[in-house]
C-alpha cells in the first residue's frame, strides 16, 4: 500500500514538474521549436514530411469552415476543429501558396482543439487540415476559390 | 507604443471563447525584388502562446500566409471568474509581445 502510495505521489510530482517547465520555458525558446523546414517548405508532400504526417486518414470529425468564394484573397476567414479525441496538434496547409504550411496550434487540456483564424491565399487553393491526435494524423480539405489574383504572398 | 495584441473574451454557456487581434504586418517580402531591384526581408508573428493563470494552454507556430492584423480565436472550458489569460508573440526579428485579460463571469 505504501509502495503505491509513493509511486502515486512520484507520477503527481512528474506531472508538475512538467507543467512547470511548460511554465517557465521563456517565450523566446518556443520560438526557437520554430518548424523552419515546414514552413520554408515550397511543397504539401514536403510540408507533410516535416510535420510528420506522411500516412494520414481522411476523417469527417474535423470541421472546416471556409468561405467558397474570398473576394479578398488576403483576408480568408477560416474555421477549424477536431472531434477526434485526444487531439494534440492541429496545421493548416494552403496547397497553392509559395509556402503552403501557414499555422500549427498544440492544445492542452482545457483548451477546446481548434480556432479561428485569417489566411492569405495567393490564388485559388485547397485549404488542408492535419490533425495529429494518439500519435495519428488525419485530414480533411475543402477549396477556397480567390476572385483576385496574385493580391499577396509578395508576388512570389 | 501601444499594445498590438489586443484582446476580448466572450462566455458561451460553460464555454469561453477568446478573440485576439494582433497588429502586425505579416509581411512575407520580397526576395526577388523584380521592380525596385530592393530586396524587403519578410517580417512576421513566428509563435504565439496562451497561457490560463500561468499555465500554457495553446502553442501556435505561425508565418507571414496569415493576414496583416491577424485576428484569432479559441475557446477553452472551466474558466471562472478571476482567471487570467495571457497571450505572447514573437516574430522573427526577436521582437516580443505580451497582453493579459481577466475572465470577469
Amino acid at each position: 500500500m505504501r509502495a503505491r502510495r509513493r509511486q502515486f505521489l512520484n507520477l503527481a510530482g512528474t506531472w508538475i514538474a512538467t507543467g512547470f517547465g511548460a511554465l517557465l520555458r521563456p517565450i523566446s525558446a518556443l520560438a526557437a521549436d520554430w518548424n523552419k523546414s515546414g514552413f520554408e517548405a515550397r511543397s504539401v508532400a514536403d510540408v507533410l514530411k516535416y510535420l510528420n504526417a506522411g500516412a494520414s486518414a481522411n476523417s469527417n470529425s474535423i470541421l472546416l469552415k471556409v468561405p467558397e468564394i474570398a473576394d479578398d484573397g488576403s483576408v480568408v476567414p477560416v474555421v477549424i476543429a477536431s472531434r477526434i479525441p485526444n487531439t494534440q496538434m492541429i496545421a493548416v496547409v494552403v496547397d497553392n501558396n509559395t509556402h503552403p504550411l501557414a499555422a500549427s496550434f498544440v492544445f492542452s487540456s482545457g483548451a477546446d482543439p481548434g480556432f479561428s483564424v485569417q489566411l492569405k491565399l495567393r490564388r485559388t487553393s485547397p485549404i488542408r487540415v492535419v490533425v495529429q491526435a494518439s500519435g495519428k494524423y488525419f485530414r480533411a480539405s475543402k477549396e477556397v476559390k480567390v476572385a483576385t489574383a496574385d493580391a499577396c504572398d509578395g508576388g512570389k | 507604443m501601444a499594445n498590438p495584441i489586443r484582446l476580448k473574451l466572450h462566455q458561451e454557456g460553460d464555454r469561453t471563447e477568446i478573440e485576439i487581434r494582433v497588429l502586425h504586418p505579416m509581411d512575407p517580402g520580397d526576395v526577388s525584388a523584380p521592380k525596385s531591384g530592393r530586396p524587403r526581408p519578410p517580417v512576421f508573428l513566428q509563435s504565439m502562446v496562451i497561457q490560463l493563470n500561468e499555465r500554457a494552454l495553446v502553442e501556435g507556430q505561425l508565418s507571414a500566409s496569415l493576414s496583416t492584423n491577424p485576428k484569432f480565436g479559441f475557446s477553452f472550458s472551466g474558466v471562472k471568474a478571476g482567471d487570467k489569460f495571457t497571450v505572447s508573440c514573437t516574430d522573427n526579428k526577436g521582437r516580443e509581445f505580451k497582453s493579459e485579460i481577466i475572465a470577469r463571469s
